[in-house]
């Protein structure tokens, strides 16, 4: 978790991955420091976990073969195998089903541990 | 910038209302004095300019904050607080004595205090303990400063060094507070700067436990006290019966908030724990305050704080203080008979939201309520199921009862109350509790406890997700926000249904609702509308069961007379109510029933093909309904897509059924793909699949009859495309009618008729030799197509999948386009020199992977080399290296046969003339799909099981030879890689110097140092790849040496 209090697990999607990059290259060409660009993180974790909370919609379900799971540090790391991704989008009826080799579902906890 | 006065002007101009155009020009001039090495006194003049205006001393207080970021020195430091304190403590007191005329000035003094706090956080970071500096509670200064008499200037210094190390006590702070409103509202404004520019400040900081410490032992004390001291005076002040709230509430709240999202933090970062109970007691009982006269002054606003903390830390609150708040909320404890004090405040204040209609607030406090009940959800689960209750028993039959009670709110979910959807999740967690719990621990009772308590709540969310809800929604004309709200409550239900099926079973559930929608005669809307929901929920509960093998379930099904009736009244009702005409509302519900009817039609597909009259009955009124579509408007076309969906589903399931349809279908189809046809390409499409099915399961009068009727539907789509009228849209749409009629007739996994398995001989044989040449057929018409439309790539896209469909079968199984090897390379060949590389050559590939696939075994490295040149070397291959994505398809396609086939690859001419040399260059592209595609290749070159013996020396041998040449391309990728390519390169390291120890040590030693210069980096960086196992170290150890060479921080905490 980062000193904001937010996951930092979504600096590992394309557009965190890309902020990412584009600091690095900010940072390299000297126009921002790298306190600025902890900064831009810190607000990302946060707006991203924040939007993803409440502006967001679809919902997808899923159904294959849990091959691993594992309960470490409080978070939940599911493997799942020869996975059915079904996307519920509500603009388009006809839904879609995506068929996968692999799904890496890695969940931390929303809220601190309880007493 | 000499002169002040010009310096004033600027700012003036800065700031007014309508900025010149060369306001960036001033801008810089003016950050040019702030930075300057007058900047101090340039902030001096600014803010003792007596006349200045609020701009002015605001700039000068900006000027001051720049001066401290860029002074380094403890006695700059010193220097620039004293200043700030000078002017923080004068504007203060112009604001005390009179706050009407200086209420402006309350701009400057907020930015004073901002800057006094990241004073204090520098002068009490860790970085800064060594210096002479201390002060540990900007507060106590403050006031010691606000309440001073008169000082002049001078005399300053030595106040202010007496202020900073001086205590104040309790009673003298509380005396001070009281002495003027403006005076608190000053301190209690300082207290939140303070506080939230720490949590702000807190998030830049690695380290900051030393800061930390001194608010806690310091300015804790005092801030609490003077909070605590505020928040008792509200309470005086209502009991006063002051009539009107006072003004400074907010800053109170305010400043109470600042401190409780401080200590969550300072919580999670162990930065000790800082009891806020007094705090909190304060401000519940301010949130129980109401009277006739006064209303609930306070109680939004505590609930929207209690709120935040049950959503975010509810351990911040005492386990007493939860109970407390327990017995408020629900008017029981559950595990204590302590007095529940407060519950009557629930109750009013929810009768007063719901009197007056104030939904936005009554949300809140639904949030707040059920956020406060997740918290101890895993106690009731235990206390009520377990032989390790703690609780009185007539305690928790009350408490359950409360909990119902709040689950069945009376009013319109959504629109009007949030309790019952917020429970959902409360119920949910409840009952996923139990289903985790150890059997053996449960009470005797529990399992009918549970069942009758889950029983009740699917009894209460039934009637909820009514669309008769969605109706009163739409009838109320609220935006789509509480639609969508609406349906994911709907969602939400189905989830906990789902769930609490594992506790009821099929017995007091499935067979429940089977039975509710099978026993009843529609006679009104509402009745319809019951049979909606039941119909959502049944279809959830249905989802995962195979009907085909539940014999039990389909008993029950059939026992419930009109349980297709029904539903496919749910269907005609909905088709009839679609049109405009009816208005929006209308077509919005009439959507939703056909949705969920043919939904479930679809779900029990395997119940409807058990019987003749059944199935009649649906596709009869699948037929109907799809007559009645025309493309008209927005829910017409849905409502179409709904109907084909669950035409395709039941006629998938049923084909063996269907057989005697086929002429009937037949003609629909030929009708249907006309271009004059109303109906929607895709129901076109889908249509024809549906015939398809039927045609493949028609096995009983042997191959000749399935391909008379193949012919037919053959003859008809080239007949349409024949037509001088069709255009370049009809014409995609019929290729892809063709296409799903191929599909059609790839034979299920499992076929139903075993005698289909006995005769797949015969029908290979037939389709081996073809005597009504459909091949031909298809490949002319295909032919014919794309002599018109060669660089189409959508026409390319639908020919190859078209001509591919054998391919994902076994040799032994029939399919009427089963073109050989030779005649697809062909075909791939004429379409590869006819086609836009970077439109069309993807889907041609994409072929050519599977025709390899498929016919792998019988391929030669030749044949290999052949298709490289063909497909990638001669005429492309300008286009393939200027565009990523093919780069990328063809190291992908090159991957996919190193994978299955590694001798094709290896041994095939183009080896070491064209893969080695510029699949080495690809590695320092700066291209993602490229990185991500080379690094596997190479990582299975050098890694790759399926080598032979020969094929093994080959390779090492080769690696051996290249090495320092890809060793040096590989770090020479990696250094100048963007951050998030990292990986790909550090996979192929780990594979590379796990495979080739000796050499790669020699090689990556040499490499490196012609980089850059950075040896010991550098010799890190070899030693840590060499001790490590996991991916994830081989990553970091890779990371650390990037960052060092690229002179870059890490980022993460």
């Amino acid at each position: 978790m980062s000193t904001s209090g937010f996951y930092e697990l979504y600096r590992r999607s394309t557009v965190g991955a890309t902020l990412v990059d584009a600091l690095d290259t900010l940072i390299s060409d000297g126009r921002i420091e790298a306190s600025l660009a902890m900064r831009v993180l810190d607000t990302f974790d946060r707006v991203v976990a924040e939007t993803l909370k409440d502006k967001t919609q679809s919902k997808l379900t899923f159904k294959g073969h849990l091959d691993t799971y594992r309960f470490c540090d409080d978070v939940w790391t599911f493997i799942i195998k020869n996975c059915s991704v079904k996307l519920e989008q509500t603009e388009d009826p006809q839904g879609n089903t995506v068929i996968v080799d692999k799904v890496r579902i890695v969940a931390c906890n929303s809220k601190k541990t309880g007493e | 910038m000499n002169d002040l006065q010009a310096a004033i002007n600027l700012i003036e101009t800065l700031y007014s209302p309508h900025p010149p155009s060369n306001v960036i020009e001033i801008q810089q001039q003016l950050q040019a004095a702030q930075r300057s090495e007058h900047g101090f006194e340039f902030a001096s003049q600014l803010l003792s300019k007596e006349d200045g205006s609020a701009n002015v001393t605001y700039f000068g207080a900006l000027t001051l904050a720049v001066q401290f970021n860029i002074n380094t020195t403890s006695e700059g430091l010193l220097a620039i607080l004293k200043l700030n304190m000078l002017h923080l403590m004068r504007f203060s007191k112009l604001y005390v004595l009179n706050s009407r005329e200086h209420g402006s000035r309350m701009v400057v003094i907020k930015k004073l205090m901002s800057n006094a706090a990241q004073i204090f956080f520098r002068i009490n970071s860790s970085n800064d303990r060594s210096s002479s500096l201390e002060w540990n509670n900007p507060i106590e200064t403050f006031c010691l400063l606000v309440s001073s008499p008169e000082i002049s200037p001078d005399a300053f210094n030595d106040v202010f060094t007496h202020a900073m190390s001086q205590h104040v006590p309790y009673e003298h702070l509380m005396q001070l507070i009281n002495s003027s409103p403006e005076f608190n509202v000053l301190v209690l404004l300082f207290i939140e700067v303070v506080i939230e520019d720490l949590v702000k400040h807190q998030s830049g900081k690695v380290s900051a436990s030393p800061l930390h410490a001194t608010v806690h032992e310091y300015m804790y004390i005092s801030s609490t006290a003077v909070i605590n001291q505020n928040l008792q005076s509200l309470a005086i002040a209502f009991q006063g019966k002051s009539a009107e709230k006072p003004g400074i509430s907010n800053n109170i709240f305010r400043c109470v908030n600042a401190w409780i999202n401080y200590t969550i933090m300072a919580r999670s970062k162990s930065f000790g724990t800082m009891d806020l109970s007094e705090t909190f007691e304060n401000i519940i009982r301010l949130m129980c305050l109401y009277d006739s006269t006064q209303g609930f002054p306070y109680s939004e606003t505590v609930v929207s704080i209690l709120g935040e903390i049950f959503a975010n830390d509810p351990t911040i609150l005492s386990y007493d203080l939860r109970s407390a708040i327990e017995g408020i909320f629900l008017g029981v404890s559950m595990a204590s008979n302590n007095e529940t004090n407060g519950h009557e405040w629930m109750l009013n204040y929810m009768n007063h939201l719901v009197i007056n209609q104030m939904h936005d607030e009554l949300k809140d406090l639904a949030l707040c309520v059920v956020d406060f009940l997740q918290i101890s959800n895993l106690g009731v689960c235990n206390n009520l199921f377990t032989q390790a209750s703690a609780g009185d028993s007539r305690n928790l039959d009350q408490y359950i009862k409360v909990l119902l009670q709040m689950t069945n709110f009376t009013l319109v979910p959504v629109l009007e109350e949030f309790f019952s959807v917020r429970m959902v999740d409360f119920w949910l967690d409840l009952c996923d509790g139990y289903n985790n719990l150890v059997r053996e621990t449960f009470k005797p009772e529990t399992p009918e406890l549970a069942s009758n308590l889950f029983g009740q709540v699917v009894e209460i969310y039934l009637p909820k997700t009514r669309l008769t809800n969605k109706q009163k929604i739409l009838e109320e004309g609220e935006d789509e926000t509480l639609l969508h709200e609406f349906d994911d409550f709907r969602n939400a239900v189905l989830d906990l249904i789902e769930s609490m099926w594992s506790v009821l079973g099929n017995e007091k559930l499935t067979n429940n609702l089977i039975a509710g929608i099978g026993h009843l005669t529609p006679n009104s809307g509402d009745d319809l509308f019951q049979i909606e929901a039941m119909c959502f929920s049944l279809n959830r509960l249905l989802t995962d069961m195979n009907l085909g093998d539940s014999p039990v379930i389909c008993a029950t099904l059939r026992e419930s007379t009109s349980f297709l009736t029904n539903i496919l009244l749910l269907v005609q009702t909905g088709c009839q109510q679609k049109s405009a005409a009816n208005g929006k509302e209308a077509q919005i519900l009439s959507t939703d029933f056909v949705k969920t009817g043919t939904s479930l039609l679809a779900t029990v597909a395997d119940y409807i093909k058990q019987n003749d009259e059944d199935l009649a009955n649906c596709m009869d009124i699948m037929f109907s309904s799809l007559e009645q579509c025309g493309n008209a408007d927005e829910t017409d076309i849905k409502i179409e897509l709904f109907l084909t969906k669950c035409t395709t589903k039941i006629c998938e399931t049923s084909r063996m059924k269907l057989a005697s349809y086929l002429p009937t279908f037949t003609k629909i189809q030929n009708a249907m793909v006309q271009q004059s046809s109303k109906v929607s390409d895709f129901t076109k499409q889908k249509f024809t699949r549906c015939l398809g099915y039927i045609i493949q399961d028609y096995t009983r009068d042997g191959p000749e009859a399935q391909a008379h009727y193949l012919a037919t539907v053959i003859n008809t789509i080239q007949d349409e495309i024949s037509n001088p009228q069709a255009d370049r849209a009809q014409i995609l749409c019929l290729l892809n009618c063709f296409s799903e009629l191929g599909s059609a007739m790839i034979p299920p996994e499992e076929p139903e008729d075993s005698n289909n398995l006995l005769s797949a001989a015969q029908f290979n044989e037939y389709w081996k030799a073809d005597p009504l040449h459909l091949r031909d057929v298809t490949s002319n018409l295909l032919e014919k197509v794309l002599s018109q439309f060669e660089r189409d790539s959508e026409f390319i896209e639908v020919a190859c999948l078209i001509m591919g469909k054998k391919l994902s079968l076994t040799e032994d199984e029939p399919h009427f386009l089963a073109y050989s090897m030779q005649e697809l390379m062909q075909f791939l060949l004429k379409r590869c020199v006819e086609c836009e590389p970077t439109t069309g050559l993807p889907y041609i590939v994409y072929l050519l992977g599977n025709v390899v696939s498929h016919y792998g075994a019988s391929l030669s490295s030749q044949d290999f080399g052949f298709m490289l040149s063909k497909f990638f070397l001669e005429q492309h291959r300008e286009a393939i290296a200027h565009d990523p994505d093919l780069t990328q398809m063809m190291i992908t396609f090159v991957n996919s046969v190193l994978e299955k086939r590694p001798s094709l690859v290896i041994h095939c001419e183009h080896w070491s003339t064209f893969i080695i040399p510029e699949f080495l260059g690809f590695l320092v592209s700066k291209e993602r799909f490229t990185i991500s595609a080379v690094t596997k290749f190479w990582t299975k070159v050098v890694n790759n099981k399926k080598f032979s013996r020969h094929d093994e020396v080959t390779i090492c041998e080769q690696v051996c030879a290249v090495g320092p040449q890809l060793t040096t391309q590989t770090m020479g990728g990696l250094l100048h890689a963007q951050r998030s390519d990292l990986n790909y390169y550090s996979d192929f390291l780990r594979a590379l110097v796990a495979r080739y120890p000796l050499q790669s040590k020699q090689w990556l030693t040499a490499a490196l140092p012609t980089l850059c210069d950075n040896p010991a980096t550098h010799q890190l960086l070899i030693e840590k790849l060499f001790v490590t196992r996991g991916s994830r170290a081989a990553s970091n150890a890779v990371l650390e040496w990037w960052l060092t060479c690229n002179g870059l921080p890490r980022l993460t905490s």
